[in-house]
């Protein structure tokens, strides 16, 4: 009961300071939106008219109904001057993978072997239509078209189904996702991620710990029967409270960018709470070294922006010189949000992205108890 | 008389400095005790140890008679707390802190009742951070008084006060020694102690040099009371003729030494009635805590 009266008491109290709010909440959001805007150029005013180009590979040449309603449906479009979609016809190949990186093309179909099987099934014979394959990448262009080649297969259900009144037949899509290509928003949106991570154990956390000490509200609560345990799970409770709800913010704001379906992984979420505990103790650790708000605020700014920019949140690290290259190594902010990198591009994770931060978390802890009694005394 | 509070010989040293060194109490039920000394005496660091904030040195504490040898859960469920500078979160609203302050208890006082009681109804749903001083304090007396204690520490509880919300909180103080607690206060005004206390501990350099009522320390003194008068347009006359030598001439004022004050007034009415002179100013100066502190110690309490 102690500690759920203290632990509402330091919610209220933090998520009533609009700083809070505004540098953990907001700015993470709107610095992911800002950076894809940036990145993903859909600022651009030089394209205006959308352009698609469709690849099409037919492993077997239509014949009979399927040819009348492939011809139908894609020629009719081709023939419309209105939309600037493009369809290129394609050989076979053995890589469709790589397609991407060799012809112009945004979105690639492919009509599978048997695909006539349609002619037989509209005659209410027994058979099967291999689904058609629709590989796309993560650029937006190729998303659109994603849905676009959705519309256009439901017409063509349609059709059918005109012509078919009895029984239903349906023509099925496989969407394959190429992962190979670079996802912008696979990059940035851990790197805001462990920013958000970043704000609460930098600033939020040791700059509320110290306001504590320092105005005496931990000195006040500590003459009532609240024992310290109970107040420090309280406060902990608390920034973890506020860091949630700004990480199922940010995952919002990633709906509004085709982000890989791995963040809503067990895996990736596992690791975002592993990250946060890291972080928090990290904070922790920050707070036990100082007595003074103003000198705390000063060094965290310092510390948090010489992490950011050392850690590879936004820039590349890889040609750094010595001393800096040593604390992008020791530094366990490098291999959060790598290991959450690579969650994401299906890799797996390294030792290292869980080792370090382990040492980090334990190390912290303990400085933190060692620490925290001696200095605020 | 039933003490809830005893101490023997209780040192508070760090290192070289003794912020307190060897004091005695004896605090009977329902008192208001006032411990009085200038910054620095050791007054914040003898009843922050006494509230369990501190590990003593050395010396015996006892609660309600019995010996502890640190402040538990028990004793803090029955006393009540107010620090020298204590801020609350700023961002709680005044009924808000109070009710999380009453969570931490097992036997809790209505925030309603407290509200009432300390005259905070309009200021229920203010945050804390825009709260006067005095509403603060008054805010941090009830957070004290949250548990029902039987005892309550108030440290510095006026410091930086207007005269007006120092005597509302002065108030507030009396109307706790009528619910029967027992009230320990630090200060280091002279008038708040005289007023509220039914005993004073005079503190210097972590010792306590004098202990009473305020009555039984001024008494000590041996000192006299002085009237100071002025006569209307500074009118020249004989005081020293009229009033036999008793009255002297200061700076424009007359000062007139006496042990008996009633008498003495009458006296100089009379006097200078008779002889056709009007008093445009009159005060009396009795001997207070202050001039006792600068008795005892060459000192003044705010020096």
């Amino acid at each position: 009961m102690k500690i759920k009266h203290l632990t509402v008491a330091m919610i209220k109290n933090i998520f009533r300071y609009k700083e809070n709010i505004f540098w953990t909440i907001v700015f993470p959001i709107a610095l992911f939106v800002f950076l894809m805007i940036l990145n993903t150029g859909v600022y651009s005013t030089e394209k205006p008219d959308l352009e698609i180009n469709f690849g099409i590979i037919m492993e077997e040449q239509f014949t009979g109904f399927t040819k009348e309603l492939f011809e139908n449906t894609f020629k009719n479009i081709e023939l419309d001057k209105s939309n600037s979609f493009k369809f290129i016809y394609l050989e076979q190949t053995d890589d469709y993978n790589k397609i991407f990186d060799t012809k112009d093309i945004d979105l690639l179909l492919v009509f599978p072997k048997e695909f006539n099987n349609l002619n037989e099934k509209i005659m209410n014979l027994e058979t099967q239509v291999p689904k058609i394959k629709v590989l796309y990448s993560s650029k937006s262009i190729s998303v659109l078209g994603k849905d676009i080649i959705n519309s256009i297969i439901n017409e063509m259900n349609l059709n059918i189904n005109e012509f078919q009144q009895e029984n239903e037949t349906e023509i099925n899509i496989n969407y394959i996702s190429d992962k190979n290509t670079f996802n912008i928003a696979d990059f940035l949106f851990p790197s805001v991620l462990i920013m958000t991570i970043m704000t609460v154990s930098f600033f939020n956390m040791p700059l509320t710990i110290v306001e504590y000490v320092q105005n005496g509200i931990f000195k006040r609560i500590s003459i009532t029967p609240a024992k310290k345990i109970d107040y420090f799970i309280s406060f902990l409770i608390s920034q973890f409270l506020l860091l949630i709800l700004a990480v199922i913010l940010l995952f919002f704001a990633s709906r509004l960018y085709t982000i890989s379906e791995n963040i809503y992984s067990l895996k990736f979420i596992s690791y975002i709470i592993f990250s946060s505990i890291t972080g928090l103790s990290f904070g922790l650790l920050f707070a036990s070294f100082f007595k003074k708000l103003s000198t705390l605020d000063g060094i965290a700014n310092i510390m948090f922006f010489i992490t950011m920019f050392l850690s590879g949140l936004f820039f590349d690290i890889s040609n750094l010189p010595g001393i800096l290259k040593f604390y992008t190594r020791i530094n366990p902010i490098t291999y959060l949000v790598d290991g959450m990198r690579n969650i994401l591009i299906n890799k797996p994770l390294e030792t290292n992205m869980i080792i370090i931060p382990i040492i980090w978390f334990i190390a912290s802890i303990v400085i933190f108890s060692y620490n925290f009694k001696k200095v605020k005394e | 008389m039933e003490h809830v509070i005893k101490v023997n010989n209780l040192k508070k040293h760090y290192k070289e400095i003794k912020a307190v060194d060897g004091i005695d109490l004896e605090i009977g039920k329902g008192q208001i005790i006032a411990i009085l000394g200038p910054n620095g005496a050791g007054k914040t660091t003898t009843i922050e140890t006494l509230e369990g904030l501190r590990k003593p040195t050395s010396g015996e504490i006892y609660y309600f008679g019995s010996k502890v040898n640190s402040v538990d859960e028990k004793i803090k469920e029955r006393i009540g707390v107010q620090l020298q500078s204590s801020t609350f979160f700023p961002n709680l609203k005044v009924h808000e802190i109070i009710q999380s302050f009453g969570g931490l208890y097992k036997k809790r006082v209505s925030t309603e009742l407290l509200i009432d009681k300390f005259n905070l109804k309009e200021k229920e749903d203010t945050y804390i951070k825009n709260l006067s001083g005095g509403q603060k304090q008054r805010v941090a007396l009830a957070c004290a008084v949250v548990n029902d204690p039987d005892i309550i520490f108030l440290d510095e509880p006026t410091t930086g006060l207007d005269p007006q919300a120092r005597r509302h909180l002065w108030d507030s103080i009396e109307e706790l020694k009528k619910d029967g607690k027992t009230v320990i206060l630090t200060t280091h005004y002279m008038e708040e102690a005289e007023y509220l206390a039914d005993k004073v501990y005079i503190i210097d350099h972590g010792k306590i040099i004098a202990k009473g009522t305020v009555a039984e320390l001024i008494s000590k003194l041996e000192m006299s009371s002085v009237i100071f008068f002025t006569i209307e347009n500074n009118i020249n006359f004989n005081y020293k003729k009229i009033f036999e030598n008793k009255v002297t001439l200061i700076n424009g004022k007359y000062e007139y030494e006496t042990n008996f004050v009633e008498k003495s007034l009458i006296e100089i009415f009379e006097k200078t009635k008779s002889n056709g002179l009007t008093i445009e100013d009159l005060h009396v100066r009795k001997p207070n805590l202050e001039n006792v502190f600068l008795h005892l110690t060459g000192r003044s309490l705010r020096e």
